[in-house]
């Protein structure tokens, strides 16, 4: 028996495994297009969020946490929006909060004291806390910002400004969480 | 070597593979309860070794090969080589066409899905359940250059330098599902992006392939330039992270894996009919421009009427509705090996069929004798 008609087979598999097309770098040339990922069907968490940006709101780059960033002018200064999504609980509420609150120089809040100033509001997305954190001894930074927990997504949103510029902010930020859509997918 | 083939050939060999083959599909059907439909085709039937909790066994793939030996070595037995087993030998001929077909449509073929939003143009297919981490080359005005590593290469400590990319690349951590979890303290220079803050962290993949979110921290190095460093990228990161080496704009993006083709197909319309009185659909078409060379074509895909081009078969497979608009979700398949079943089949039933007419003699004068 020739020794040929079994090297056939043999030759046949190493030439299968080293086609495999999913092991090997690739190159293409295409045309320009936007780069934004394609998202299909994730019935369990919204696949997309969308929301109405008031309009002397300017979006920005921001960094590429972020799904969404904005410029937001006040009477004495601009502030900065940043709306960011992330897996699972991303933590919780109060961690975050005290996160935030370090930021700030201020020291940890227990459960029971976010409990206190935590304010819950209604968006289609669902009802999302909100909360202010301000250092009285430091009117330069303050924070306003809001949490939507969706369950597989946790969704951030927090405007940064002075002091002042925050109690000016406080409705339209609100309005803009409120605003707050999915993208429904079947 | 005459002794190799002859227990190659071994006829109890095809008998214990399919066997084997009954409790993968068996034990797979099982497991895919558990594990979802993609990953247990992947780790039963996929794979050259399956595992039985702790224990290695022959997965799918290397069952098939032993069985694709063993028919190989049976056809070179001298016994089988008679006019009478015509017939036998035509059906071995269809069942290794069926094989190789198995191959074919193992390695070559391609799965994935066509989003278009209507009114809106697409020229590539997108798989859901794998990763790719592509490098845009941005800095031409017309057109983008594209280096895309894909997932199977995306492994840990795996050091890559692609030809058209002036730096190399090292896979720190690859997680097919992961979340982000931010640092308590910013890191150094070092770091760009979302790595500077966030951590990656695994999690255990979702039962629906297309729900997880892959997750990729790698290191740039070699460019000489403040671009060395670690990166961090999520799937479906909405503000990409950007590059500047030697005066070309790159753009990084770990995305859905891509396949693009030679031809652009656009969504003109998509109609969904409802059943009377109801919010149940009755069916789905989508109205497209099948674009190549320039030239579009009208086409209409309907469900159970594809749309064949080239080796891609497009299925209207789903749809989504929001605010902006309706999408057509098509279902894309290339599969070279898709008429191989069919030629494979008729070929073992004329094999069966002149198997059948060179035993009718036989069959008759042993029936004739008993009679007498």
């Amino acid at each position: 028996m020739n020794q040929r008609f079994i090297l056939l087979p043999l030759l046949l598999f190493f030439i299968c495994t080293s086609c495999d097309n999913n092991r090997h770098v690739r190159y293409y040339r295409v045309q320009k297009e936007a780069i934004n990922p394609t998202v299909i069907s994730q019935p369990s968490a919204p696949s997309s969020i969308n929301w109405n940006t008031p309009t002397h709101w300017v979006s920005t780059k921001g960094s590429s946490m972020r799904i969404g960033s904005f410029d937001v002018p006040f009477a004495d200064g601009i502030g900065d929006v940043s709306v960011i999504k992330l897996g699972g609980a991303a933590g919780g509420l109060a961690p975050n909060i005290n996160r935030w609150r370090g930021q700030l120089n201020l020291k940890p809040h227990s459960e029971i004291e976010i409990q206190q100033y935590v304010k819950n509001e209604e968006s289609q997305l669902g009802t999302f806390q909100w909360f202010t954190i301000i250092n009285p001894e430091e009117n330069e930074t303050a924070f306003l910002a809001s949490i939507f927990q969706i369950e597989t997504h946790t969704i951030f949103v927090k405007l940064s400004a002075t002091t002042h510029g925050i109690s000016q902010l406080e409705s339209q930020f609100l309005d803009f969480c409120k605003s707050f859509t999915s993208g429904a997918t079947q | 070597m005459r002794s190799i083939i002859r227990k190659l050939g071994n006829p109890k060999i095809f008998v214990f593979t399919i066997m084997w083959m009954m409790i993968l599909v068996f034990v797979g059907t099982i497991a895919q309860r558990d594990m979802g439909l993609y990953y247990a085709q992947q780790q039963y039937f996929s794979n050259w070794l399956a595992w039985f909790g702790p224990i290695p066994v022959p997965g799918g793939r290397l069952t098939m090969l032993v069985m694709f030996l063993n028919m190989i070595s049976l056809l070179f037995r001298h016994t089988l080589w008679q006019m009478k087993k015509v017939g036998i030998i035509i059906v071995h001929m269809g069942a290794l066409l069926l094989l190789i077909g198995g191959g074919i449509t193992a390695w070559f073929s391609f799965e994935g899905n066509m989003v278009l939003d209507e009114g809106g143009e697409s020229n590539f297919i997108v798989n859901s359940q794998q990763s790719e981490l592509a490098f845009i080359n941005t800095t031409q005005p017309d057109y983008n250059d594209i280096t895309s590593l894909p997932e199977k290469i995306l492994k840990n400590r795996n050091i890559l330098n692609p030809t058209d990319l002036p730096f190399t690349i090292e896979i720190i951590q690859f997680h097919s599902n992961a979340e982000a979890e931010r640092r308590t303290q910013s890191k150094g220079d070092f770091y760009h992006g979302l790595a500077k803050n966030f951590l990656l962290l695994p999690k255990e993949n979702e039962k629906e392939a297309e729900m997880n979110r892959a997750g990729i921290l790698f290191k740039i190095s070699d460019t000489n330039t403040d671009a060395d460093g670690i990166y961090s990228l999520f799937l479906g990161q909405s503000i990409p992270q950007t590059l500047q080496v030697n005066d070309e704009s790159y753009t990084l993006v770990l995305r859905r894996e891509r396949i693009y083709l030679p031809f652009a197909i656009e969504l003109l319309d998509f109609k969904r009919v409802l059943h009377p009185g109801t919010t149940i659909p009755k069916s789905f078409s989508s109205e497209v421009n099948l674009i190549e060379n320039d030239i579009p074509r009208r086409v209409m895909i309907k469900m159970n009427e594809p749309l064949r081009h080239k080796e891609y078969t497009f299925f209207q497979a789903s749809f989504s509705q929001s605010d902006s608009g309706e999408t057509s979700i098509l279902a894309v398949v290339k599969n070279y090996g898709r008429l191989f079943p069919y030629i494979s089949s008729l070929i073992m039933s004329f094999g069966l069929l002149i198997h059948l007419l060179l035993q009718l003699p036989k069959l008759l004068s042993s029936k004739g004798k008993k009679r007498a």
